[in-house]
């Protein structure tokens, strides 16, 4: 077991430092997360209040409802895929918890049955996307419209509702989850990216999913159950929004289930932001966290220079493009020959 | 300004230097091509062939250097630069869209905003020819190319180098996936290109190859030219030696001891297997510890026979049993063959193997992860110390992890391919064509891996396309024909001409000769030795 096979001269590529490529990646990448520090100064020079810890709080609190609902987009998109039913699931999970806890359900058993219900909505998406050969984009929009039916017709579209009171401390920008003075929300998330980003990089799961995104044929052979993949970046994107969910429910405590529209877009913009590549394998929620902090500042600032929300949506719209024609151009064929 | 004295180079490179970043592919490569002439280039895997190839391709332009065509320096800026100059290329990828029929495949990139791909009648009957003249079926145009065989892939790529005009033909190891009467058919077709003036550059680790076709050949070296040629001091010998820079690297490869196994010590057996629906059923035994070989033209039945063993495709009849502790086991699946300890490393290196986000590292690992691991966690250290194992024991360049693995020339991407199921240390590894593209020394090498992995006991079923491979490594062969197997040769029987015979469903004794009406006569038949 040890012939070790000798080399005639070593090729002078085995001397020479570190390859372009993944130059060219570090450097792109150096970009993707300078750019939420850039975007911030911009934002303290236009928009005054923004400087302060209440200010960077609630901008905290409005990225972490974003960034819990971009997970499942980020993984979805890694894998090849997209989730179109995340704002469904912010639906949902909005008017379950607002709807049963004013009709006096304990709030853990509300919040266990909100996650039985994201899990069968995500192992539902993985399943038929995996099963039939059906593109993830039919699936999702498919399943969204279930989401959203279902729940209008089980609370007759009633929009009423309450929320604990620790719901909406969560999200307030005074909050101080154990008086250590960061809003829970933000701690949820936190939470979250450290789980996600250990998963991506330390788990064998990490790496098929990966694999799965790059590849599937091969990473049939390579024993990864695309399946089982599948169904496991779907629920855990579908439990992500719903957390969303709930902390919107903070918000207005009042039940909506179309609180979850704005998230389509939003959270695809932040994954692109990122520089995820939508033809899968690559990117990390890393990047999307910066996606996740450019798009809220971009936002806010929209709003501080008083621009209208459909105005906002032309700037974004803007913006995406410019930022797809540059970042999309990757993974040309010529690299394959 | 003179005319030269001789009729200018097709096409010429001047004082070439190439980088991708800070690696230095290519520095002052030279190369000059005559009209009329069959030009080999030749070097180890990663000396820069490919790149040299992709220079002329329009793929890429030089860092620096000149680039000459009919003696007038010009900037090929994109394929369809190099395609307006009449150079057409086979790339050493065999780049087939499974979203179209195989005809648009031929004529992609021949169509514009306004102007439709060119596929009518005429251009339909100038594909069929091709094809025909390939040895191949015309219906291998009309259906997506995904069930295809690497081999019938390949023919789709010539295809689409040949139907349009060109002065220039370049082969990237595309005759690497081809059977040999593909081959054959193929070098026939270039000899007439060649009268006609047309010129060929022709890359190839196959000596044999080489010795029949060219008419001068240049040599690589880690990136620089070491010279060229002519026909008549191209041995394997000298060229093996420029190409290493070692004078003994020359030497033939000696065909190893065969070991005769005990025959009653089978590990993995298939019972009356049926490979295709027509096909008759035969047995097949794999004796521990040997190296059994699978031969047979393509689509022969070779390449569904391992993956049968495999557990990749299911049989039409019969079923493969594998020794577990004592007692049979049937193969169902490629995931249970996995567990019950067989390993198999797919031909499709594109298609089937290689991913091409991830690194060298993670290329090589994905597999075998979950041994390194606890409740899902990977001990990244231990990877890591496995990789550099495996990478270096295979002698993949560069030596290095965290590369890329797009950033790999063939040739080594193979080696991580093939590492990723050594690291298994399966107690049965089935290796569908695992050499192809690998050059002569690491082949040597890998040989001589695969011997001791077998004196250790684990058991080796190889598919080749090489005769010469199958008589070098071997202990016996399994020559498959019309989707079954034909002939189990081994110890005196072994020899060159009665696999040649067996491919074409003839036994070496039978009186019509090695080659059949089946088969076309084979190019140069007298020619043919074991030059490894
Ligand atoms: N896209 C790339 N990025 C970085 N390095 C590259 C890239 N393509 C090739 N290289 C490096 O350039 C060198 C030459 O590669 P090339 O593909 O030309 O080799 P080759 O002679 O064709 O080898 P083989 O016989 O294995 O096909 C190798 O060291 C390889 O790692
Ligand atoms: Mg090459």
């Amino acid at each position: 077991m040890s012939t070790a096979i000798t080399q005639g001269d070593a090729p002078v590529a085995a001397a020479s430092p570190p390859p372009p490529k993944r130059r060219a990646v570090r450097a792109s990448s150096v970009l993707v997360y300078l750019s939420p520090v850039a975007m911030f100064v911009v934002l303290t020079l236009t928009t005054p209040g923004v400087l302060s810890t209440t200010g960077v709080m609630s901008l905290l609190v409005l990225a972490s409802v974003l960034g819990l609902a971009a997970v499942g987009q980020t993984w979805a998109v890694m894998i090849g895929g997209i989730d179109l039913s995340i704002p469904a699931t912010i639906g949902m999970a909005n008017v379950l918890v607002t709807t049963l806890y004013a009709e006096g359900w304990g709030f853990g058993r509300i919040v266990l049955l909100v996650a039985v219900v994201s899990l069968a909505i995500g192992t539902a998406n993985g399943l038929l996307s995996s099963l039939f050969g059906l593109h993830p984009l039919v699936v999702t929009l498919g399943m969204a419209s279930l989401v959203t039916g279902s729940v209008l017709v089980a609370t007759d579209g009633n929009t009423g509702g309450d929320v604990p009171g620790f719901v909406t401390d969560a999200v307030s920008p005074v909050g101080s989850l154990w008086g250590i003075g960061v809003p829970a929300a933000v701690v949820l998330w936190l939470l979250t990216l450290a789980v996600v980003l250990a998963v991506e990089r330390r788990t064998v799961f990490g790496r098929r999913l990966y694999a799965l995104g790059s590849n599937e044929r091969a990473a049939r052979l390579a024993l990864v159950r695309p399946v089982m993949i599948r169904v496991v970046v779907y629920s855990v994107g579908a439990l992500c929004a719903s957390a969303a969910g709930l902390l919107l429910a903070g918000f207005s405590g009042g039940a909506s289930v179309s609180i979850g529209d704005p998230y389509l877009f939003s959270t695809i913009t932040a994954v692109v932001v990122g520089g995820t590549s939508l033809l899968g394998g690559a990117g990390t929620y890393a990047r999307t966290v910066a996606g996740v902090l450019v798009t809220t500042m971009f936002t806010t600032l929209l709003v501080g220079l008083e621009i209208g929300p459909n105005m906002q949506q032309v700037m974004l719209g803007i913006a995406i493009l410019l930022l797809i024609t540059v970042y999309g151009r990757d993974r040309h064929v010529a690299q394959r020959l | 300004m003179s005319t030269p004295p001789i009729e200018p180079a097709v096409v010429e490179l001047a004082g070439i230097t190439h980088r991708y970043g800070p690696t230095v592919a290519l520095s002052d490569c030279r190369l000059s091509i005559a009209p009329g002439e069959v030009h080999g280039l030749v070097g180890e895997n990663g000396s820069g062939k490919s790149t040299v190839v992709k220079l002329l391709s329009g793929i890429m332009r030089p860092t620096e250097g000149e680039v000459r065509v009919g003696g007038r320096a010009v900037e090929l800026r994109s394929p369809a630069a190099a395609q307006r100059h009449e150079i057409v290329t086979v790339f050493q990828e065999t780049l087939v869209s499974d979203e179209c029929s195989g005809i648009d495949n031929v004529f992609a990139g021949t169509d514009g905003i306004f102007r439709r791909a060119r596929s009518g009648r005429a251009e339909r009957q100038a594909a069929e020819q091709v094809v025909q003249s390939l040895g191949a079926p015309a219906s291998i145009l009309q259906s997506s190319p995904h069930h295809l065989s690497l081999a019938e892939r390949q023919v789709l790529t010539l295809t689409r180098a040949l139907v349009r005009p060109w002065r220039l033909l370049i082969l990237d190891e595309a005759t690497s996936a081809l059977d040999l009467s593909t081959r054959d058919r193929l070098f026939a077709l270039l000899d007439d290109h060649r009268r006609e003036g047309r010129s060929v550059l022709f890359v190839s680790h196959r000596m044999d190859e080489l010795e029949i076709l060219i008419d001068r050949a240049t040599v690589q070296r880690s990136g620089r030219t070491v010279g060229t040629v002519d026909k008549d001091e191209a041995t394997p010998a000298r060229l093996l030696s420029m190409m290493s820079g070692r004078s003994d690297a020359g030497e033939h490869h000696v065909r190893a001891e065969a070991r005769a196994r005990k025959a009653s010590d089978v590990v993995l057996r298939g019972v009356e297997l049926g490979l295709a629906a027509q096909a008759p059923a035969f047995d097949l035994d794999v004796r521990r510890g040997e190296i059994l070989g699978i031969g047979g033209l393509d689509g022969q039945g070779g390449s569904h026979l391992v993956e049968v063993l495999a557990g990749v495709r299911p049989s039409t009849s019969g079923r493969v049993e594998v020794d577990r502790d004592g007692s049979w086991t049937r193969v169902t699946g490629y995931r249970q063959a996995f567990r019950s300890g067989i390993a198999y490393v797919p031909g499709k290196r594109q298609e089937e193997g290689l991913f091409p986000s991830l690194t060298v590292g993670d290329n090589l690992s994905l597999a075998t992860l979950p041994r390194y691991s606890r409740v899902g966690v990977f001990r990244a250290s231990s990877v890591l110390a496995r990789v550099r194992e495996e990478m270096s024991r295979l002698g993949v360049v560069p030596h290095d992890p965290s590369y890329p693995i797009t950033g790999l020339s063939g040739g080594n991407a193979q080696k991580v391919l093939v590492g990723r199921w050594l690291a298994a240390e399966p107690d049965v590894l089935i290796l569908n064509d695992p050499l192809r593209g690998v050059d002569l020394g690491t082949k040597r090498d890998f040989y001589a891996l695969l011997r001791e992995l077998t004196e250790a006991g684990t058991t080796v079923v190889m598919l080749s396309t090489e005769i010469e491979e199958l008589l070098t490594c071997c202990d016996r062969v399994a020559v498959c024909q019309a989707e079954r197997v034909f002939d189990v040769l081994e110890g005196e029987e072994l020899t060159y001409d009665a696999v040649l015979a067996a491919m074409f469903g003839r036994h070496v004794d039978a009186p019509a000769g090695p080659t059949g009406p089946a088969g076309p006569a084979p190019h140069d038949s007298h020619d043919r030795k074991v030059t490894l």
